[in-house]
């Protein structure tokens, strides 16, 4: 059954380093402190090396140049070197071309970033206490992608067909046509890397915001309407394109307002160019 | 760029009550263009950028029916949004007008907060006109 | 020899090698522009309509909005000899999330600057493709003026406007 070989191929994608899968833990978990994953990651040279860099790039502004983890926790703050940590463990499997997403290299990776980083945004202007999961599984959300494109790329025909013709979302035509669709995918993922239940629930549920997570209203709304300020922009914009539903509760919830959407689309774009350059690095480039 | 809006109703008195009403609600228009029935207004549309109209149903000359069905058929004008303010509460015109391209209906008599929603979920929440210069803006020329 | 036309972005040109490229158009609006006479082609990609928005942000980039940059496209070519009556007009873009309506449609609000500005400048656009769910990429060429359009989960096609 095509359903199972598509899940099976959940084990095929490069597994993240132990260092990657340490902090992952740490991230995930409520009871634990943050400051453990200085511990954790001074012993990985590479992931050091590589989070040394992007904490130096032009997006943090920072007037210093950051040489060791420590100074960097110092001015960047745990939440923000917790993210970049990610950023660098989780690249590998999302940095190449999905054709059938019509995405070339890059591009999904880049989609991942943005919306983490504006995901980081909205979270830090509410004092949210859970950022760097909600970082953690913006980046990670599409993840499922990675695995549907060459059934994607198959079924194409009838996939399209479903959302030009009987206006479904593309979600809904993937679930229709291959019987998932990825999101589900990616929270099968984020399962088996052993990510909170909290964050599973985000990724399986990062176009559905309707789903309330228990006790705590805001961080799929808040995902929800980075993906959505990215799909507007164009940015991850493969064959899919805008083809998913828009909530206005979503925007209710948060008290959002059009002006306040304007002003995050264009604040994001002023980083632009500093995201990209932090896309540069983290992609391995 | 200022906001031009439209509102066209047979009776002069009902159009400087919604005149008043947009004004109250905070709305920066740059200018009220009235007119007293669809033929009027397809004028006037063809003479000055409206960004919003205002129109009852019941008129002489062209009703509000049918003059929403022919700006809809007009490319220059079909992309503007319609408000229908109308004492016709009946299920059979709030359907008819929103099939015609209405984008809203508001029944009279209506509360300032009705009329203040509907332009607030079709046009957004600021309508500002920074520079404050009505007429047609240098920069803004080509 | 590739122009990219990147978000927030305009690019004209009269180099006969040059291909006009802008990306992923998904609610931003991109307005193409190509004189036949004097060969030129210019290529605008904005992402929000109005400048009053922030002021500063369009001091740095009057890219970035439609009653901004879409001035400064066009005398943009005229520099280079284009003449208002001469040019045609392509308007890409302005898509909108599914059931979106009114609401927050920044893909509707980037489409009517657009017409307001046209409207006031006598300009008629010669070929539109706005709105639907999906994202569009338009490639120019300097040399003929041949464009061609790739809609999200479709094959190029050439568009008659010329």
């Amino acid at each position: 059954m095509d359903l199972d070989i598509i899940i099976r191929k959940i084990d095929s994608l490069s597994p993240v380093s132990v260092t990657g899968s340490k902090v992952m833990e740490i991230i995930s978990n409520p009871e634990s402190s943050l400051g453990e994953i200085v511990d954790v990651i001074k012993y990985d040279q590479g992931l050091t090396a590589n989070l040394l860099r992007l904490c130096n790039s032009a997006y943090f502004g920072l007037r210093v140049k950051v040489e060791s983890i420590s100074q960097a926790v110092a001015y960047l703050g745990l939440t923000k070197v917790a993210g970049v940590v990610m950023m660098a463990s989780l690249s590998k499997n999302l940095t190449a071309a999905q054709k059938g997403y019509d995405l070339n290299e890059g591009e999904l990776w880049k989609y991942a970033v943005s919306s983490a980083l504006i995901v980081q945004s909205l979270a830090e202007k509410r004092n949210l206490g859970n950022i760097p999961c909600l970082f953690t599984s913006a980046l990670l959300k599409d993840i499922g992608k990675v695995i549907l494109s060459t059934h994607i790329r198959d079924a194409f025909q009838q996939i399209i067909i479903k959302v030009q013709k009987e206006g479904l979302t593309f979600l809904e035509a993937e679930k229709e046509v291959l019987g998932i669709d990825h999101a589900e995918l990616g929270a099968m993922v984020a399962e088996k890397w052993r990510f909170s239940p909290e964050m599973v629930f985000i990724i399986r549920n990062h176009h559905d915001p309707m789903k309330i997570l228990i006790g705590d209203d805001l961080s799929i709304p808040i995902i929800y309407l980075a993906d959505t300020v990215c799909m507007m922009v164009g940015i991850g914009g493969g064959a899919d394109g805008l083809a998913y539903r828009y909530y206005q509760e979503v925007m209710d919830r948060l008290d959002f307002t059009e002006l306040d959407l304007q002003k995050t689309i264009a604040d994001f774009w002023e980083k632009n160019k500093s995201v990209e350059e932090m896309i540069n690095i983290s992609g391995g480039h | 760029m200022s906001f031009n809006v439209l509102i066209v109703d047979d009776s002069s008195s009902m159009r400087a009550v919604i005149k008043k009403t947009i004004r109250l609600s905070g709305f920066d228009v740059g200018e009220y263009l009235e007119a007293g029935d669809g033929r009027e207004a397809l004028e006037l549309l063809s003479n000055k950028w409206v960004d919003l109209v205002l129109s009852d149903i019941n008129m002489p000359n062209m009703n509000g029916l049918e003059f929403i069905a022919e700006m809809k058929k007009n490319e220059l004008f079909s992309s503007i949004p319609v408000i229908m303010v109308t004492t016709e509460g009946s299920e059979k015109n709030i359907q008819e007008s929103i099939r015609l391209g209405a984008s809203k209906y508001i029944k009279k008599p209506f509360l300032p907060e009705d009329i203040k929603k509907a332009m607030h979920s079709l046009v957004g929440e600021e309508v500002r006109d920074v520079r404050g210069d009505k007429e047609s803006d240098a920069s803004g020329d080509f | 020899m590739e122009i990219v036309v990147g978000v927030g972005d305009m690019k004209v040109s009269n180099n006969p090698e040059a291909v006009i490229i802008t990306y992923a158009l998904g609610s931003c609006i991109g307005v193409a522009i190509y004189d036949p006479f004097v060969k030129v082609g210019g290529v605008l990609h904005y992402m929000l309509p109005e400048s009053s928005l922030d002021p500063g942000k369009a001091g740095k980039n009057p890219f970035m909005f439609g009653d901004t940059g879409i001035p400064l496209l066009f005398k943009e070519t005229y520099k280079y000899g284009a003449t208002k009556n001469r040019l045609k007009v392509m308007v890409l873009g302005g898509a909108q999330i599914l059931d979106q309506g009114g609401l927050f449609n920044i893909g509707n609000r980037n489409h009517t600057i657009l017409r307001k500005m046209f409207w006031k400048n006598n300009v008629t656009a010669s070929f539109e493709d706005v709105g639907g769910v999906v994202n569009r990429t338009l490639k120019l060429e300097v040399k003929t003026g041949e464009a061609l359009l790739k809609i999200s989960g479709n094959e190029s096609r050439k568009i008659p406007w010329i």
